[in-house]
């Protein structure tokens, strides 16, 4: 039988509930989720609504981090932002990108709620709610030679239309999402207590998806990391390609005891999908969206190396940076790497409410106390309840 | 201070509880008329490992001591609660 040390598997399963609640208190919330598509929906009925003819048949949905889940809050603003596309299903590349988006913005700024709200961005319309959003309403038509059903949006200049897929994209995402990880259940038997035994144990749960929080939590880190040079930081779409085929990977060719364990080997094999071809003595990248042909999300690298630098520089230090919290002990020392990770709010909010969690378990008889684990919130065997406290002695 | 149906127990009885709970792995002495025992021990699986030692006389309180590491150089100044002594340590 594998002996697994009790108290670093709990160590595990505790950093894994951190992780999850850092994720939680991140993320968009299901209430703010719900407003941001009621939100749209009026944009959309809006603008379909219209007395332009060329609008007629638009419909407005979601992509980007909100489409799949993965929103991660911005640093320094109370805005989420929320990425949509204003599709016109009817329409064929004899309107102009700029013809479209014309169209979407004379109608926003002829409303009377929207116009105040309404900004325009090179590609894109935004409408800014305070302290709720920034919603990007990107124009798209249907993709004639798309072959995987994927569209054309604007490209950067607005003179051309260029391939995309997000439907497609996010589809692949979920399917990925849901393949399940192999977590082996081992008995833990502790050397010197032959019932000194830990299962995998938790109040709060696992994590939701590991391939969803691997992603928010790299791009926390990448948006902590570059906080003073935003231009040369990972791009998210590249930040969640690279996760969601590592998670493939090590998902169907591995097993792990635990899911911090699967959550940084997905990290650790991120960079096996970017593809280096060498080219006139030095080396282009590619990272392929399998969803559109010929679509490199790494084209800039190859224009600009130092965002390669960047990006193995982040990856590097977000390894080093996550095997960190396994190496600590003390809610002290844990804090000062979940600041490192996370940022200062979210890290001193977690810890606190670790202490709480103790707290409120031991008022109610549900902090249990095991040999070489110490205390923990829930239900190990062989763990005996802590009587609540009397306080004797100085309080003060 | 020893109330309630139950006869105290001796150092000796003591001594061999702590030498066979799990909780209390660790080491210590049995001298005449006093009981010294040290273990390790960890408030939760994200914290420290805490050197902790129990001093008992028959007849007396147990007290339980904090050897390492130093909680006031971890407490930074601020004064700890729930001790009965501050230096060294002494846990209620």
């Amino acid at each position: 039988m594998d002996y697994v040390d009790p108290k670093l598997q709990a160590r595990r399963t505790q950093i894994v509930e951190v992780l999850e609640m850092v994720c939680e208190s991140l993320e968009l919330s299901n209430s703010q989720f719900a407003q941001a598509k009621q939100r749209y929906e009026g944009v959309g009925a809006c603008v379909a609504g219209s007395d332009d003819p060329v609008l007629r048949t638009i419909t407005i949905y979601l992509q980007g981090s909100t489409a799949l889940r993965t929103t991660v809050r911005p640093i320094g603003v109370n805005e989420h932002d929320i990425d949509l596309v204003a599709h016109v299903p009817d329409l064929d590349v004899e309107i102009s990108p700029a013809a479209l988006k014309k169209a979407i913005g004379d109608c926003l700024r002829a409303n009377g709620n929207y116009a105040p709200l309404l900004e325009e961005m090179p590609r894109c319309w935004r409408l800014s709610y305070a302290n709720e959003f920034h919603m990007d309403i990107t124009p798209s038509i249907p993709n004639p030679n798309g072959g995987f059903g994927g569209e054309l949006v604007p490209d950067k200049t607005l003179k051309m239309w260029k391939a995309s897929n997000p439907k497609g994209y996010k589809q692949l995402f979920e399917k990925r999402a849901k393949l399940a990880p192999v977590i082996r259940i081992r008995k833990h038997v502790a050397l010197d207590s032959a019932q000194a035994s830990v299962e995998p144990y938790s109040e709060a749960g696992g994590f939701k998806g590991v391939l969803r929080r691997t992603v928010q939590i790299a791009k926390r880190h990448r948006d902590i990391m570059f906080v003073d040079e935003p231009d040369v930081a990972p791009l998210s779409v590249i930040i969640t390609t690279l996760a969601s085929r590592s998670y493939e990977w090590c998902v169907t060719n591995r097993e792990y005891d635990n899911e911090l364990e699967l959550l940084f080997d997905v990290i650790r094999h991120m960079p096996d999908a970017i593809e280096i071809h060498p080219v006139h003595g030095g080396v282009q990248w590619f990272i392929w969206n399998e969803t559109t042909a010929g679509e490199n999300f790494a084209e800039k690298w190859n224009r600009r190396p130092e965002r390669a630098e960047a990006f193995y520089a982040w990856h590097e230090r977000f390894c080093s940076d996550l095997a960190q919290l396994e190496a600590v002990s003390g809610l002290d020392r844990l804090g000062e790497v979940l600041k490192g990770l996370f940022g200062s709010r979210p890290a001193t909010a977690e810890i606190n409410s670790l202490t709480e969690r103790v707290s409120a378990a031991r008022r109610t008889g549900n902090l249990r106390v095991a040999p070489a684990v110490g205390l923990s919130v829930g239900s190990i065997p062989s763990s005996t309840t802590v009587r609540a406290n009397t306080f004797y002695g100085s309080n003060r | 201070m020893w109330t309630g149906r139950r006869k105290p127990l001796t150092k000796a009885q003591q001594f061999v509880n702590l030498r066979g709970n799990p909780i209390s792995r660790g080491e210590g002495e049995l001298r005449a008329g006093r009981l010294t025992w040290r273990y390790t021990a960890t408030p939760s699986p994200l914290g420290r490992d805490y050197e902790i030692r129990i001093e008992f006389k028959q007849g007396g309180r147990p007290q339980i001591l904090v050897d390492g590491p130093d909680l006031h150089a971890l407490a930074a100044g601020r004064r700890i609660p729930h001790l009965y002594q501050q230096k060294p340590p002494r846990l209620c």
